[in-house]
């Protein structure tokens, strides 16, 4: 069975995906890029080039290569919007014989040619096609091909010929939100009422959708098609070149170094204002003038972009708001907000939708990926790659074990695809510990007594043996049907008992929700006490592992060589039963350690005297104790 | 149907042959059938489980793949990040020359310092003054009118180096290219 690809044909750059077992993958071009630049050239020694290889010669070679070639596909030369773009477009445009738009590219030898924009589309999408069977190691011959939720019916047809030309049968042409909804899976979600706020690099669209039955309508669009990421970077490099004038007197705005470092210096400044509060644009020897080289450093700050880009803030969200009201909808009435674009990851644009709507938005799927890969969903819905049968769950919350000090040992961690099988080596807690109690929980609490009892069962027989040298092997299994198995067994004695609970994923949606969101409001007070019980336990494990010592050691160490560790044992063990502080036990502790290092080494230091007589490496065996203890430990019974 | 029902099904057989009559063949033709829906089953999921079995392994060689190629060009980023604290070294170390030669060659050890940490990352820099524009290594940024024929498309100055990291472009060398025009 072949893949089907999912195409966003964007204005100013493109993306693909497939699905890979179930989900949706972006993949990569050959240039190892996740995006591919929608631009088209046919270089000066006549050589056709797409993506960012027609985009690195452009400057030179403006009038013969083709961008943003999204705004004319399907478009009457008359149209209002393509007279505004003829003007702003290097390249030269003429009016078809059919009325449409034609766009000129001339060959090495001066042979012009005029192409028909779907034609300059389908060289994007086979450089796509091809890169994608590179990628996939097969041959793919259909797509799905995404579009504006504006295009008309010219538009959505010139699409569809574009791929066609590029070889593909196209499958089915896609709104761009309905992709967006897609993705984040919201086709689910009956009745409802989604506004995808899609902010690229050089457009701007929001569309009001409604999730009904079967389909997903487009209630409203509306947008600017001149406002984008682009224009944000511009306004910082203009304030950049005017900060840099006020201070030196100099224009770089005609050194093509100067301008393109500081370009490179912007874009990056942008960027790490999404994470950051504060950065530099720093640029040294930009230029320089009779009085030596010239450098610039600016600091720019959140509060500063916003300033400087608040009228196409404000217009978006005037845009976004419009489309709303369109729609005859309140703002009430949206349930759910995606973020499409690069962009969208600017803080402030983020907040000010989310005030807009009283919501946060949808932005956990990569922004730059979310329509590529909502299209992708879509071939797999048409390609039925997903067989009912083999519809495999995942466990909605964790599962594991109590152990010593009432913690909950996870054995299967959340989200983890059912059928599966994991198991973990425990030990017993105490000296001749003959039996272990087998606590099977469920959740996501650091404590035992905060998550839910599955069930509980004991294995004995153990044979009597010190802490920590039993191996007593638990294994749980859930099978397809979620039904858990829990196992343990005595390594040594081959002895086992298991339980199996039926009722493992039994919980309903909103037990889970509400399981999941216990351990996030309590995240880091169960950390904290957590930390306490691991503290108290390594305390445990090096008491018993110095009394040890110093009782093996016997006569081979003097009174005054045990007493500093005698104290330290009598002063762990205080406040290990006093203390509610793990670092307070934590410094005990490494007292204890360090007496009991200086111990060993006088232990040493008599065995080298008295070579015949080997009382072994202390050193050695607390490291190895401790390690046991750290993952063994079971509930004292 | 499962083996226990077919079971059930074919003691019923032997009971019914005994009998024999037209009931049996019916009887017969029907768990027949079931046998072979049974068969198709056992098939189709004999052939899925290995598909599974098969898809892992591929995932696992891909991702083996793949972490290959990420532990090749992990650094890329940081690397990328480097190329323009190298730039403004080498632009100091010009006006440091003029000013103090000694000074200068202290400027010029660190820079081959960082040259050598990203020579060892795998990063290497592009030939292009006097060659062929290429896209694929090059990004134009300027064209400058040449009167020779056969410096047409030929790179006449590098504005800002390029590099490549292993076999692939970490920055294009950003070039004037010439353009012939005939006087």
């Amino acid at each position: 069975m072949t893949k089907i690809l999912g195409i966003d044909l964007g204005t100013t750059n493109s993306a693909m995906a497939a699905i890979e077992a179930g989900e949706p993958v972006i993949i990569e071009n050959t240039e190892g890029n996740r995006t591919t630049p929608s631009v088209v050239a046919i270089s000066k020694p006549g050589d056709r080039l797409v993506g960012l290889l027609a985009k690195r010669q452009a400057v030179t070679n403006p009038k013969n290569t083709v961008f943003s070639v999204k705004r004319l596909i399907g478009r009457k030369f008359s149209d209002e919007e393509v007279q505004k773009d003829k003007k702003l477009i290097p390249y030269d445009i003429r009016e078809s014989a059919n009325g449409g738009v034609e766009v000129k590219m001339t060959a090495s030898l001066g042979e012009e040619k005029w192409y028909r924009p779907e034609e300059v589309s389908a060289m994007i999408l086979s450089k796509l096609k091809a890169d994608a069977e590179a990628k996939l190691g097969a041959k793919i011959d259909e797509a799905i091909i995404t579009v504006p939720a504006y295009f008309d019916d010219s538009q959505r047809k010139a699409t569809k010929d574009a791929g066609e030309i590029a070889g593909f049968k196209v499958r089915r042409i896609l709104n761009e939100p309905t992709a967006a909804a897609l993705a984040y899976g919201f086709n689910k979600k009956k009745n409802e009422q989604i506004v995808v706020y899609d902010f690229g690099g050089g457009t701007f669209d929001v569309s009001v959708l409604e999730v009904g039955d079967d389909v997903i309508e487009v209630k409203a669009t509306d947008g600017d098609t001149h406002l984008g990421g682009d224009d944000f970077d511009q306004r910082i490099i203009s304030w950049v070149i005017e900060e840099f004038k006020k201070e030196s007197g100099i224009d770089v705005s005609k050194d093509t170094l100067a301008l393109q470092r500081l370009k490179e210096a912007a874009e990056k400044a942008k960027h790490e204002l999404s994470s950051t509060p504060e950065t530099e644009i720093n640029v040294p020897f930009i230029t320089s003038d009779s009085s030596g080289p010239r450098h610039l450093l600016l600091k720019l700050g959140r509060a500063k972009l916003e300033n400087l880009v608040k009228d196409y803030l404000d217009r978006s969200i005037e845009i976004t708001d419009r489309a709303v009201k369109a729609a005859g909808f309140a703002m009430a009435d949206i349930d759910e907000i995606i973020l499409v674009g690069g962009q969208t990851r600017m803080p402030a644009m983020v907040e000010a939708v989310k005030k807009l709507f009283g919501k946060e938005p949808n932005k956990s799927i990569n922004p730059d990926e979310v329509v590529a890969a909502g299209a992708a969903v879509e071939a797999g819905i048409l390609q039925g790659d997903v067989k009912d049968v083999l519809l495999l769950d995942v466990t909605p919350l964790s599962l594991g074990i109590e152990t010593l000090g009432g913690v909950s040992t996870k054995i299967i961690e959340r989200n983890t695809t059912v059928p599966v099988s994991r198991s973990q080596v425990f030990s017993t807690a105490a000296d001749s510990q003959t039996s272990v109690e087998i606590h099977v929980l469920q959740g996501e609490r650091e404590m035992a007594s905060d998550n839910k009892t599955l069930g509980r069962f004991i294995l004995d027989g153990i044979a009597p043996a010190p802490r920590g040298l039993p191996q007593i092997e638990v294994s749980f299994d859930i099978d397809a049907n979620g039904i858990l198995s829990v196992k343990a067994k005595d390594k040594a004695t081959q002895k086992e008992q298991s339980i199996r609970i039926e009722a493992s994923s039994g919980l309903s949606k909103d037990e889970v929700e509400k399981m999941k969101k216990d351990a996030e409001i309590h995240a880091s007070e169960d950390r904290k006490k957590k930390e306490l019980v691991e503290a108290k336990n390594s305390a445990d494990a090096l008491v018993y592992t110095a009394e040890k010592t110093i009782k093996d050691a016997g006569d081979k160490m003097s009174e005054s060589e045990k007493k500093p560790v005698e104290e330290a044992i009598a002063k762990l063990k205080k406040i290990k039963d006093e203390s509610q502080q793990a670092s307070e036990i934590k410094q005990a502790t490494d007292e204890l350690s360090s007496a009991l290092s200086k111990a060993g080494e006088a232990l040493y230091k008599n065995a080298k005297d008295q070579p015949k007589d080997n009382p072994g490496n202390p050193g050695a065996d607390k490291e190895k104790t401790d390690k046991e203890a750290r993952d063994v430990d079971h509930e004292d019974l | 149907m499962d083996f226990e029902e077919i079971k059930k099904d074919e003691e019923e057989i032997e009971l019914v042959e005994e009998g024999s009559g037209d009931e049996a063949r019916d009887k017969i033709k029907k768990l027949k059938e079931e046998l072979g829906e049974c068969r198709k089953k056992a098939e189709e999921y004999l052939a899925g489980w290995q598909r599974a079995k098969a898809d892992f392994i591929n995932s696992r060689k891909d991702e083996e793949k793949e972490r290959e190629a990420m532990v090749r060009f992990a650094n890329k980023k940081l690397l990328y990040e480097l190329l323009s604290v190298k730039d403004s070294m080498e632009m100091a170390l010009e006006r440091a020359e003029e000013i103090d030669k000694s000074f200068a060659g202290g400027l010029n050890q660190i820079l081959s310092l960082l040259s050598q940490i990203m020579r060892g990352c795998g990063v290497s820099e592009t030939e292009a003054l006097g060659q062929r524009f290429n896209p694929e290594e090059h990004e134009s940024m300027e064209e400058e009118e040449v009167s020779e024929a056969e410096k047409d498309q030929v790179i006449l100055e590098v504005v800002q180096k390029g590099y490549k990291i292993h076999d692939r472009v970490l920055r294009p060398a950003k070039v004037k290219v010439g353009i012939y025009k005939q006087t």
